[in-house]
């Protein structure tokens, strides 16, 4: 989880990612937020996230994006 | 006598096409009957608030049909909107209504308590509650018949490079004359579906607004999380049979580069019309792979224009490297490619972009000055009074005699399809309390603001206090604080190698 938050804080340094759990329904990230996010997501965790797992739940938290992580590792 | 209004397309549409939807959001949807008769309700509302026509209305706008509602209900009301981001920070609002001082704000309900304490004192007007006002025709009649064509229909703001936001002003004429230019040019017609990614504080949206409302097309305005889920936006775009998309280049570009026409094509798409920012021939090929019926157009122009003032039809293939032309000038508009000195280039060299014709705004709100330093006499005509419009864009003309846009001529720069001055950003950043001193410039392959800067607080800081004074399109995509910051021999901050410091680490 670690070293998602640090991914997410680096691209949005002004949100609270430990509490926020509707980062899309509540309009808090945009587009390129998703775009970056989604990259060093890639790097960092060596996974493939592609455009089927580009879907509103899987972006609605640390938590969530951090499932889908591991779902791809795994 | 009756003058041009642009609020005629949406009178003559609501009598030709009563019920056919007009715009459409997913939560609400107007007929042209509804979007009618509700605009001269709330618009009723709106003019006995004012008190008098040709008044600056805020309009708080979202990606909603609501939004269109409350501009229609301004021009109703023989007043000029001024489309503002509801999500604009407080701090730049504030700035917006020192220098505009609106009569009226004009908000749909969920914004209702943020905008009346944001409003100063002066009057709200809620759009879900005037709509149910008796229209008072008699009212409306006597306002619109007041505002002659020449008038203003809307103002605009775009970044201004000494901190403040600045307005643009574009008269009925202006936007109708450029109106009818694109319906004849872009062939959207009523049997065409819209899908608007522009929101309507942009300029992009004046086309998706009076497209729609002069053709009498159905416009389906697009949630914003449709750019960050590609799979929602292509089942929407597919299952609503949109077949005409009138987008920023950037959001085209997103579309490009996420894989999604990998997964599905809205095969009912068959007209693209961008703008906004430079054309990638490789953005642009993917596009035309998976849709090769489409016709693409490329326009060009800054707010300053009315939208637009050149356009080119993509007729052939081009290499990913080739780069795509920005076209010919628009009808009633003419394009000179002019020096320093405002004498033309010699034919293939880089000139200056400047534009004469009906398309020129009226000038800034409340700023004769910057007026006068970009609006100024045409240097051809020496005989009366006519102005020309000098964008700061460079371009050169190519063999066939198209406009090939080249570059800034200052720190302006076009960022997910908006323009931004560098300079405002500074200001804002350099006014905070913690930094000494702070300079931004623009990685264009990586696509991001970066700010350098001297100060006690760290980026996260920086950021979460940037955000009461810039809107989220003009924050830095990259901080860096400075120990020191490199001087030049006259003292100023050291900016090219600032640049080249940063480039070479990063590559």
């Amino acid at each position: 989880m670690e070293k998602l938050l640090e991914i997410l804080s680096g691209v949005r340094p002004d949100v609270d990612f430990t509490s926020e759990t509707a980062l899309i329904d509540d309009e808090i990230l945009e587009s390129l937020d998703i775009v970056a996010i989604v990259s060093e997501i890639n790097d960092v965790f060596n996974v493939e996230l592609n455009v089927d797992d580009l879907l509103p739940e899987n972006f609605n938290s640390a938590e969530a994006m951090l499932e889908l992580i591991n779902s791809k590792e795994n | 006598m009756y003058q041009r209004n642009l609020l005629d397309y949406l009178r003559n549409t609501a009598r030709r096409l009563p019920d056919k939807v007009s715009f459409c959001d997913g939560k609400t949807a107007y007929t042209y009957a509804e979007l009618y008769s509700l605009s001269a309700s709330v618009g009723t509302a709106a003019a006995r608030l004012v008190g008098a026509p040709d008044k600056p209305v805020f309009v708080m706008v979202d990606r909603t049909a609501v939004s269109v509602l409350g501009l229609m209900s301004v021009l109703q009301a023989g007043c000029f909107y001024v489309p503002v981001d509801r999500k604009t920070p407080s701090d730049r609002f504030e700035a917006m209504l020192t220098q505009i001082d609106p009569p009226l704000i004009v908000c749909s309900a969920h914004d209702k308590a943020k905008t009346e304490e944001l409003a100063e004192g002066r009057p709200v007007l809620c759009i879900e509650e005037a709509a149910d006002t008796e229209p008072d025709t008699e009212l409306l009649t006597e306002r619109q018949l007041s505002v002659l064509d020449s008038d203003p229909a809307y103002c605009i703001f775009t970044s201004g490079s000494t901190g403040t936001p600045k307005g643009i002003l574009i008269s009925h004429r202006s936007a109708i004359d450029f109106t009818e230019w694109m319906a004849e040019t872009c062939g959207v017609t009523e049997n065409d579906v819209l899908g608007n990614q522009a929101p309507f504080y942009f300029d992009l949206s004046v086309k998706d607004l009076y497209q729609t409302l002069r053709n009498g097309t159905t416009t389906h305005v697009l949630p914003q999380r449709f750019f960050m889920f590609p799979i929602l936006l292509a089942n929407y775009l597919d299952e609503n049979r949109v077949t005409t998309l009138i987008w920023a280049t950037s959001a085209f570009r997103l579309v490009a580069n996420s894989g999604m026409f990998d997964k599905k094509i809205p095969k009912s798409i068959n007209k693209v019309i961008l703008g906004g920012e430079a054309l990638q021939a490789s953005h642009l090929n993917i596009w035309r792979r998976a849709l090769p019926e489409c016709k693409f157009t490329n326009l060009y122009g800054p707010t300053e224009v009315t939208v637009d003032c050149t356009y080119f039809p993509i007729e052939r293939e081009y290499r990913d490297d080739e780069t795509i032309p920005i076209g010919k000038a628009c009808r009633n508009m003419e394009v000179m490619l002019l020096d320093d000195d405002l004498h033309e280039v010699p034919h293939g060299e880089a000139g200056e972009i400047c534009v004469r014709g009906t398309g020129l705004a009226l000038g800034y709100f409340g700023d004769k000055e910057k007026t006068d330093r970009v609006f100024v006499q045409n240097p051809r005509n020496t005989s009366y009074p006519e102005r020309i419009y000098r964008t700061g864009d460079l371009a050169r003309l190519d063999e066939d005699g198209n406009l090939v846009f080249l570059a800034r001529r200052d720190d302006q720069v076009k960022h997910m399809g908006y323009r931004i001055e560098l300079g405002e950003i500074e200001t804002a950043i350099s006014s905070l309390k913690d930094v000494l001193e702070a300079i931004c410039f623009f990685d264009a392959d990586n696509d991001e603001i970066v700010c350098e800067y001297r100060g006690g607080i760290d980026d996260g800081e920086l950021i979460r206090q940037l955000g009461t004074r810039l809107p989220r399109y003009m924050m830095p995509n990259a901080c860096v604080c400075r120990k020191t910051m490199p001087y030049n021999a006259n003292g100023k901050i050291d900016r090219v190698s600032i640049r080249k410091e940063y480039f070479s680490e990063k590559n």
